[in-house]
């Protein structure tokens, strides 16, 4: 089996002196797809927020590698460089900055982390356009400020556009189909399902079976109380449709 | 503990001084209708003096500022210009297809100025030589359109005016090139205080753009207490950009005073990113049917600038509107303060009258005083106003790092973003990209 890109071991974390997370653990190897799913106050949004690094929540035990590295020591800009990307449950709307420049100076301090030469404007602008087609991306909105207005469903498809630039080694993706109807949901997923590869990994967080038809998982993981209490092969989502999560309680 | 206050000079004292010296130099003029101006200014100066501490125009930013150390108060003078000046010739404005026009402490200076456009399009005198011509247009207007209440520093400035420029656009004229003044303050000898004095008469259906820069150079310090007039004829258009760049030794009081005929346009950019004390008095008067004041600004405080806007739009007459925009940052211990009046006449119905202040905190010791100042007596107007203090967005900072950018980086973006909304307003494209400039560089810097 190939070692781990991201090993998650007895995670504990807290914020505002809740502990919410309490010893979670979980691998995920290159090429694959986990899902996290779980009620609502399971600490699913906790686990996105810890592996992206706000700084609001505290990490009070437990480990995490990304890639041989320990994760928990790098500032949220240093994850996204090494290849961790977070699309976020409510993307930021930023007046004022467009997604284009946003996104160039993404890329370029990325490139820059990887040792890759910056992007010119006629380079940047090249791979920008091939992107755009992954999500059906408007060129308009790109030049618009960044979320500012935008449809909830221009928003997500805007964080897989981003995603698409930076070509991460782990995608999150959290509660990524709340907000959405069918069309922009199976145009967000089809994005996803465009970019994976066998380097490639990604950890979709969601409260709903839904999105798992069209981002079809290797691995689901039912976390509960702050633990991963279940896991299984994709059938478990659909398990978990039916009955709920009743069998928490019993 | 005991308040320690800067030595400040006597400025009644010597503008006495000035003034008598000023008059004799001024030999058959002292008989003309313009020095009758000038002598019921400096007799209410005298009356009236510094603005008292506890004035409520003068509160946050104490007039006595701009008296601190030894300030040598500048008539008019023949004096040959003094320092080196390698901003003129390697500054951002050379080679640019501009008339540029260079005040000296106070003083116009023909030989450091270029003048472009042809004479049919706009006419630029010295004062001394147009009040000797008895230019009408300087009889109709000079010292009539600024309004020295709670200002004395308009009087200071009137008492002693004789070496300003006078702009005259004829009718029916658009002004092809910007009109750019550079207003130097020299402190390399002693500690001037400078007067600057600029009238700008744009004729019926003209239109002019105009630029101040105001720098300073020297380690005695200075102080630049510059008044601008404006007369806009009836469709007359202005737009005006002040870039104020000084160093940290030097202060500005910079009051401008527009008055707008029926259908007459302006649009005021007031970028302050540095000096010592920086004070600026914007009035647009709208005096004509259908006229239109837009007042923009943009101020960086921080630990070496103290900045405050005062600006006054009055609306005199029916169906006038006024849009304002003023966006503030605050760095370290810095302080800025935003006093913006409307005044609407008990005529102007159907008046419009929009303001809106924004202003962010970079730091836990950095403070704003922002206050609106309505003082509406018609009833069938719509007038809108806001202000707001906040800090920068975390949530958006946080956005931006968990897209690889970092956190200086981020926050630099937010802040340019929140200045381009004033920046971008600003006509002259030099001056625009001079302004992004310095930002950048203040950016860089907190």
């Amino acid at each position: 089996m190939a070692t781990p890109l991201l090993s998650i071991q007895d995670l504990h974390a807290r914020i505002e002196g809740k502990d919410i997370l309490k010893g979670l653990s979980l691998d995920i190897r290159p090429g694959e797809v986990h899902a996290i799913m779980g009620p609502n106050g399971a600490g699913k949004s906790t686990l996105a927020a810890v592996l992206s690094g706000r700084e609001q929540y505290e990490v009070t035990g437990g480990s995490v590698q990304f890639q041989g590295k320990d994760l928990l020591e790098m500032a949220p800009e240093d994850r996204a460089r090494e290849g961790v990307f977070l699309a976020f449950q409510y993307p930021v709307e930023i007046p004022g900055v467009s997604t284009v420049n946003f996104l160039k100076t993404a890329v370029n301090q990325v490139r820059l982390h990887r040792g890759q030469e910056a992007l010119d404007a006629v380079s940047f602008l090249k791979l920008m356009k091939e992107r755009m087609a992954v999500v059906e991306m408007d060129q308009a909105l790109l030049n618009r400020s960044l979320n500012e207005g935008f449809s909830g469903g221009e928003k997500k498809r805007n964080e897989v556009f981003q995603m698409a630039m930076l070509e991460p080694t782990l995608g999150i993706l959290d509660e990524t189909d709340s907000g959405l109807d069918i069309d922009a949901l199976r145009i967000v997923a089809s994005g996803v399902n465009k970019l994976r590869s066998q380097d490639n990994a990604f950890l979709v967080i969601t409260h709903y079976q839904r999105l798992l038809d069209y981002i079809v998982p290797d691995f689901v993981h039912v976390l509960a109380g702050g633990r991963i209490v279940r896991s299984g092969g994709k059938e478990l989502a659909l398990e978990l449709e039916e009955n709920g999560y009743a069998f928490l309680s019993e | 503990m005991a308040t320690l206050t800067a030595p400040h000079a006597d400025l009644t004292a010597l503008a006495q001084q000035a003034f008598a010296q000023f008059e004799q130099g001024l030999e058959g003029l002292v008989h003309g209708p313009l020095h009758e101006r000038r002598r019921q200014a400096h007799a209410r100066f005298l009356d009236t003096g510094l603005p008292h501490p506890k004035a409520e125009a003068w509160k946050y930013t104490p007039a006595r500022r701009f008296v601190e150390g030894a300030p040598v108060l500048e008539a008019y003078s023949r004096r040959a210009p003094q320092g080196h000046l390698p901003w003129l010739r390697h500054g951002f404005v050379a080679g640019q297809r501009a008339n540029v026009l260079c005040t000296l402490n106070g003083r116009y200076e023909q030989t450091l100025s270029t003048i472009l456009s042809p004479i049919h399009e706009v006419e630029i005198t010295g004062m001394y030589s147009a009040e000797r011509k008895n230019s009408r247009s300087l009889e109709a207007h000079f010292a009539r359109i600024a309004d020295p209440a709670d200002n004395p520093f308009v009087d200071l400035n009137t008492s002693l005016c004789g070496h300003g420029i006078l702009i005259r656009v004829p009718e029916g004229k658009q002004v092809r090139l910007p009109i750019v003044f550079y207003h130097l303050a020299d402190g390399s000898i002693h500690q001037p205080m400078a007067q600057p004095r600029v009238l700008v008469v744009v004729g019926a259906g003209s239109s002019i753009e105009i630029a101040e820069v105001f720098e300073s150079q020297g380690s005695h310090g200075s102080t630049t207490n510059h008044v601008l007039e404006v007369y806009l004829a009836e469709g007359a258009s202005a737009n005006i950009t002040k870039l104020q760049k000084a160093e940290p030794n030097a202060s500005l009081i910079d009051s401008t005073f527009i008055y707008h005929e029926a259908k007459a346009q302006s649009q005021t950019n007031t970028i302050t990113v540095s000096g010592k004390t920086v004070r600026n008095n914007l009035t647009c008067a709208l005096a004509g049917s259908e006229s239109y004041a837009a007042l923009n600004g943009l101020y960086l405080a921080d630990d070496a600038l103290h900045v405050d806007n005062h600006t006054e739009v009055r609306h005199l007459v029916p169906n006038c509107q006024s849009d304002e925009l003023y966006k503030g940052i605050a760095a370290g211990k810095g302080q800025a303060v935003f006093n913006g009046k409307i005044y609407v006449a008990q005529d102007a119905q159907q008046t419009n009258a929009f303001q809106s202040n924004r202003n962010i905190l970079l730091s836990d010791d950095a403070g704003v005083y922002t206050k609106p100042q309505l003082e509406i007596f018609a009833d069938d107007v719509r007038c809108t106003h806001g202000a707001t203090i906040g800090q920068l967005p975390e949530e958006a900072i946080f956005y931006m790092q968990a897209r690889g950018i970092g956190k200086d980086e981020a926050r630099r973006l937010l802040l340019g973003a929140f200045a381009q909304e004033v920046v971008e307003r600003i006509g002259t494209e030099m001056l625009r990209q001079e302004a992004e400039r310095l930002l950048e560089r203040w950016f860089e810097g907190v």
